[in-house]
């Protein structure tokens, strides 16, 4: 399974990258970590003119941890993630995410930028990003713009980044300090792609109750979904669990979840609710645990 | 120009050499076919298998989803360079006298995985093994013999440190 | 004096490991190539049932770097169809000429300087194609009404066939109950990580071949190459490389791709090389076969099975081709198992559908028939109200009746299957595994144990193919009867007292070498490194049979038999001479250590020496004694052809394998693991602890594959949903058990070393034990498996349908 033939223009900095995407545009992909493009180019899914090598930009691989944010270059490698003691700190549902990325020599080349510029359903790092809150810096030779992910990732497979533009970095909005997180995942073998998987950041106020509660399922949905509604319900509530298994089951039935060959429309459907509810429920029995400490 | 050949020059178990190749060329290729390293394994050429497992400035890599143009000015070690002359590493050892292969086809890759495994990760228990090792696939020995020699290599090599895999260390 | 009795000499690895550590293996896309050696690219099918209408040439031709295109069309100059097995059965070229059966089906080759060049050829090529309807469900293949494969053949029934033993009718008549169940068993191929890989050259000077290929055998498949080829059998040469990356089975099928090679290389006047890819193999290569089957049972109320009633419906794919349809003949020859059934019925037949075509596969009809037998015995259990085991063990065959010959002349020489489940049991009760299934199910765990009791046939008789025919057929003037199973090996002293033995298996991993250098060592009270093994086929130089190859888990039977003939006759020729050379009757000599020696003396020679004095002093010694190369053949036991009423010993040995498996379900997710296995097996006698344990824990995790994980998929239209590995799901080491193996040994009497062969084990009976757990965990849901892979959301419509 070879490629086809393409040009290949490497680039050293932002400034050559933003010329080569003016310059080629819809011709070109650009190649950062490799480990979902070369395997479709490989597969002839995908055969692009022009290759854009964006790798020896250093200066877009870094983790910046602030005060309430988190500044993540695009070129980050995975696994510069998963061994960052600042992040699993600071910032431990998106370690728990990343551990989760296929297996380490993926992890060693994939980077932050190349899995949101690719949407994959299910992707462990955009269900992260969109549970935490998020907004990505993109920019071209036109223009540098922000937009959050939820106006990113349109759909699968599908992001609002443009033909000439290239994304700089992501910034995090931090939960607070004290919070618990939850990452549930299910797939057929370890380090698959997920069947469906649940994100949940939970925190409790000085008066132990639940104040503060993220909730992000992926997996047969299309883009992640930040599921709101249910946290509106949660928060606040005295934590029935009858009364959040009914939320569950309500605000899931509203999404639209998409099924296939190998899982089923109603199958995926009743699958994102039990992780769910298992996230859910370790993310609320953690925060109680914490907060009582 | 499209497709124009370009020159890599690279280091490969601490030699430099240079090729050239188009650019479209998978690294695991360039190794096998233009440098001569048959060691390097392909199975699937999309990044599932880990047969072509190889270190990329000593951290593992498919070399099946990179272009060989992305290794130049790296390091790259594969399956030849990690014994000692003819003295294996502590890892090579262990594959033997577990029975960790059969057919040798998966091994270069799943070797080079459990050295840098081994180095990552200290106190590595059965599950560790399991999950850490998951990106190589073999058909011949049901991981038994596989987990078994990862588990001993690891205790062999935190009684006997053993020299670097590479020249440099660290990461890029 | 034979060596018999005494322990096989051991070492820690193997002889084959260093090389392959190194990596220094020498795998077939290692091998250098000629100068000027093309490079082949196919064109591949995406329909699953087409006309195919023009292939469009013009662009590839005109890339750079882009030498030939053949087709079909081209081919028919120099390759004939492959012969099969059934006279008159559809053609089968190896690539499709008017009509495309399967997707992945080859139509096109491209020949190029370079694979990268010639995979641009391929997509350069302007295949015109006419959809036609498509079918690949067995039993919807089979109705009159279903779109036809092979419009001259009229149907896509290829072959059927019916088997009658014992007085089936009697017994369900006077049953106490019938239990019947209909089952259906999944497509899926052992898929080694190394694929297939051909370098030919065509020889004008001698009108043959030269085909580098990492084929295991069976040789039987040579003389078809041959016909194909349209050249007498000894002008094939195939050399297989000295490292096969895995087979199990799916190597025998690289065939019709030597065939499709060597014709491309004779047209384009050039040596030809290809190397198959992963997504070529999932679509293209071959698999097992899968199977819908309806399996019922005669029973008196106490269990006891008196007879077995069976229809298979087996789906080898878009064509019938050798050596099928030996996949039901397991099925047929050892429908009864371990079990004392004295009658069956079985109707086969061999369908033909859009998908890719079958062959050998690690089991080849074992877990098929396994499945369904053990299923059924379950059933039984559940229906009677007796416990699964008491059922197993009421109708088990007890030590006093071996050998045994059942029903369908299978002629089982050893066994103590009480016992060896009995050790399995102990086993259980030891890992203390119904205490955990307890905890576990008390924190709300879905957890259950099965079980799987089968018999291992080992070192088939190629006679046994030849139940495809009927005994008419078989009693036809001028045909051909067919028997037996045998090997060679050669052992030599060399001039410097080394002793190095030549075998030929087309081995891939299994460790070969070392247990044959094992096997004479042991004959020479040498250590194990003192043993030269060469394992290598060069059919010009190899001495070879039929029957050559690695599968049917032979090896230890056929070529260790061989091996063990030869040590023993080079011994006696080496003590011949020794007797000449220290002036002692050859009754007074003891071989110990490598060192012949007079007993009561202090008088001896060693290996080097005896060679020493053959070499250089030949002219001092008589002219018959010096004998230090001795080739042997052995040929197993008790094997004939078919009778007329269609008996058969399918197979030299039975090895008896307990299995259990400890599943867990995720009562939300429905994502099911096994966590614990324990095989306890019959070998016969081991030579290698080491190797076998990594042959059964390698056949545990193919079986778990097939059970829960692998499935070549397709969709109604013939799309395969599973053409990558991100989709064809192999067990990884987070999927693989712990394993507990262990051995209950009963001796053959009827092999030269009393060992069973063991090569395929649990990947038969794996299946059956795991579906037999998922029952157990899914208990309150009253299921009965029948039907693989048991994916999630199939666990969830069971239990979805349930409440």
């Amino acid at each position: 399974m070879k490629p086809a033939p393409f040009k290949y223009v490497e680039v050293a900095d932002e400034d050559a990258l933003a010329a080569a995407l003016a310059e080629y545009g819809d011709e070109a992909s650009l190649l950062a970590g490799g480990q979902s493009l070369v395997p479709m180019m490989n597969f002839r899914v995908v055969s692009p003119e022009v290759i854009i090598d964006l790798n020896r930009i250093d200066a877009l691989s870094y983790i910046d941890c602030r005060e309430d944010t988190l500044r993540i270059g695009a070129l980050t490698r995975h696994a510069m993630l998963e061994d960052s003691d600042a992040l699993s700190r600071r910032c431990p549902l998106l370690s728990k995410a990343v551990g989760n990325v296929a297996h380490r020599a993926v992890r060693n080349r994939g980077t932050t930028g190349g899995t949101l510029a690719l949407a994959y359903p299910g992707a462990e790092i955009p269900l992260a990003l969109m549970t935490l809150g998020a907004d990505i810096v993109l920019r071209s030779q036109r223009e540098e713009r922000r937009v959050g992910i939820g106006d990113f990732i349109l759909g699968s497979l599908d992001t609002a980044l443009a033909e000439d533009e290239y994304i700089r970095h992501v910034e995090v909005e931090l939960p607070p300090p004290d919070s618990i997180v939850s990452f549930v995942e299910t797939s057929r073998r370890h380090g698959d792609f997920a069947i469906a998987v649940a994100a949940v950041v939970a925190a409790r106020n000085d008066d132990g109750q639940l104040s503060f509660l993220h909730i992000g399922v992926s997996g047969g949905v299309g883009a992640p979904v930040r599921v709101t509604k249910l946290e509106q319900m949660i928060v606040g509530s005295d934590l029935d669990d009858q009364v959040i298994a009914e939320g569950i089951h309500e605000t899931i039935s509203e999404i639209e979840v998409f099924g296939d060959h190998h899982y089923p429309e109603d199958f995926r459907r009743h699958v994102i609710q039990g992780v769910l509810r298992r996230a859910l429920n370790e993310a609320i029995v953690g925060s109680e645990r914490r907060h009582v400490q | 120009m499209f497709n124009e050949r370009v020159t890599i020059e690279l280091k490969v178990n601490g030699k430099t050499l240079s090729e050239s190749a188009e650019p479209r060329m998978l690294l695991s290729d360039f190794l096998r076919h233009n440098l001569g390293f048959t060691g390097v394994h392909v199975g699937c050429e999309h990044g599932v298998c880990g047969a072509c497992t190889v270190l990329l400035d000593n951290q593992p890599v498919r070399s099946c989803l990179m272009f060989a143009v992305q290794a130049r000015h790296h390091e790259i070690t594969t399956i030849e360079g990690l014994a000692t002359g003819n003295e294996m590493h502590a890892v090579q050892s262990a594959f033997r006298k577990h029975h960790g292969l059969q057919c040798g086809f998966c091994t270069p890759g799943m070797v080079l995985t459990a050295v840098d495994l081994i180095r990552r990760v200290p106190d590595l228990n059965e599950e560790d093994v399991r999950e850490g090792m998951s990106g190589n696939l073999c058909r011949c020995t049901g991981y038994d013999g596989i987990v078994r020699a990862v588990l001993n290599a690891a205790d062999d090599l935190k009684s006997q440190p053993q020299r670097q895999v590479s020249q440099t260390e660290g990461r890029s | 004096m034979s060596s018999g009795d005494r322990p096989f000499p051991q070492i820690e690895g193997r002889l084959e490991d260093a090389r392959l550590l190194f990596g220094r293996g020498r795998y077939v896309d290692d091998l250098p190539v000629a100068t000027g050696t093309l490079h082949a690219a196919f064109a591949r099918s995406s329909h699953g049932h087409a006309k195919i209408a023009g292939v469009d040439k013009s662009a590839a031709l005109a890339i750079d770097g882009v030498v030939a295109v053949f087709t079909a069309a081209d081919l028919a100059a120099v390759l004939d169809p492959f012969p099969s097995i059934v006279r008159g059965a559809p053609e089968y070229r190896g690539i499709a000429a008017d009509k495309a059966r399967y997707v992945g089906e080859p139509v096109a080759i491209v020949l190029a300087r370079d694979r990268y060049v010639a995979e641009d050829g391929v997509s350069a090529l302007d295949i015109a194609y006419e959809a036609l309807p498509a079918v690949t469900d067995v039993d919807a293949a089979a109705q009159s009404t279903a779109p036809l494969l092979h419009e001259s053949f009229g149907t896509n029934v290829v072959w059927k066939n019916q088997y009658r033993y014992g007085d089936p009718e009697t017994a369900f008549r006077n049953a106490d109950r019938i239990v019947g169940i209909d089952l259906k068993f999944p497509k899926y191929n052992s898929t080694p990580l190394e694929t297939y890989g051909v370098i030919a050259e065509y020889l004008p000077e001698t009108d043959g071949y030269v085909i580098h290929g990492n084929f295991q055998g069976p040789f039987s498949l040579m003389p078809v190459l041959a016909r194909a080829l349209r050249v007498p059998d000894s002008r094939v040469r195939v050399i297989v490389p000295q490292d096969i990356g895995g087979s199990f089975g799916n190597k025998a099928m690289v065939y019709p791709y030597m065939g499709l090679i060597a014709a491309c290389a004779r047209l384009a006047k050039r040596p030809v090389k290809w190397i198959e890819d992963r997504a070529e193999h999932l679509l293209g290569s071959a698999s097992g076969t899968d199977r819908n089957s309806r399996i019922e049972a005669a029973i008196s109320n106490d269990g006891r099975v008196h007879a077995i009633r069976m229809d298979i419906r087996e789906n080898v794919g878009a064509y019938l081709r050798a050596p099928e349809p030996s996949c039901v003949m397991r099925s047929l020859t050892t429908f009864s198992g371990p079990y004392r059934i004295e009658s069956g019925a079985i109707e086969a037949a061999c369908v033909l559908t859009n998908t890719l075509p079958t062959g050998l596969n690690r089991g080849y009809g074992g877990q098929q028939y396994m499945f369904s037998l053990e299923r059924l015995m379950d059933a039984i259990a559940r229906e009677t109200g007796i416990d699964r085991l008491d059922v197993r063990r009421r109708n088990f065959l007890k030590v006093a009746e071996f050998p045994y010959l059942t029903t369908t002349g299978s002629y089982y020489d050893s066994g103590d299957y009480e016992n060896c489940l009995g050790h399995a049991l102990e086993h259980l009760r030891n890992e203390g595994w119904e205490r955990t299934r307890n905890r576990l199910r008390a924190e709300g765990r879905l957890v259950g144990i099965g079980v799987a009791t089968c018999v291992h046939s080992a070192a088939s008789n190629i006679g046994y193919v030849t139940l495809a025919l009927s005994p008419e057929e078989r009693a036809r003037k001028g045909y051909n009867t067919k028997s037996g199973t045998n090997d060679f090996a050669q052992i030599a002293l060399d001039p410097s007292g080394r002793l190095r033995v030549q075998i030929g298996t087309a081995g891939a991993g299994q460790g070969h070498a070392t247990a044959v250098a094992q096997i004479v060592a042991r004959e020479f009270g040498l250590g194990v490194r003192d043993v030269d093994v060469i394992d290598r086929i060069d059919t010009e130089t190899t001495p070879w049979t039929i029957t050559t190859g690695t599968y049917a888990s032979r090896f230890s039977v056929v070529v260790g038999g061989a091996v063990q003939r030869a040590a023993v006759r080079l011994a006696g020729h080496l003590r011949d001479i020794a007797s000449y050379l220290l002036n002692a009757p050859t009754d007074q000599l003891d071989i110990v250590d490598g060192v012949i020696k007079v007993r009561n003396s202090n008088r001896s020679l060693s290996l080097r020496q005896l060679a020493g004095a053959t070499q250089w002093n030949r002219g001092d010694l008589p002219d018959d004694l010096v004998q230090l190369h001795v080739s042997e053949s052995y040929g197993a036991s008790n094997l004939r052809s078919p009778d007329s009423e269609n008996r058969v010993n399918a197979a030299a040995t039975y090895g008896f394998m307990a299995d259990f498996a400890m599943v867990e379900i995720d009562p939300i997710t429905f994502v099911p693991r096994v966590l614990k296995y324990i095989a306890v097996h019959d070998v016969g006698v081991p030579i290698n602890s080491q190797l076998i344990r990594g042959q059964i824990a390698g056949g545990i995790v193919h079986g778990i594959g097939g059970a829960l994980y692998e499935h070549l998929d397709y969709d109604e239209n013939g799309q395969m949903m599973s053409a990558s590995f991100m989709d064809y799901l192999c067990p990884t080491a987070s999927e693989a058990p712990e394993m507990v193996i262990d051995h209950f040994d009963t001796r053959s009497p009827f092999t030269a070393l009393g060992v069973k062969g063991c090569g395929e084990n649990s990947a038969m009976s794996a299946p059956a034990a795991i579906a037999s757990a998922v029952d157990d965990a899914l208990a309150t849901f009253k299921t009965l498996i029948s039907e693989l892979p048991i994916t999630p959301p199939a666990i969830w419509r069971h239990v979805a349908g349930a409440q």
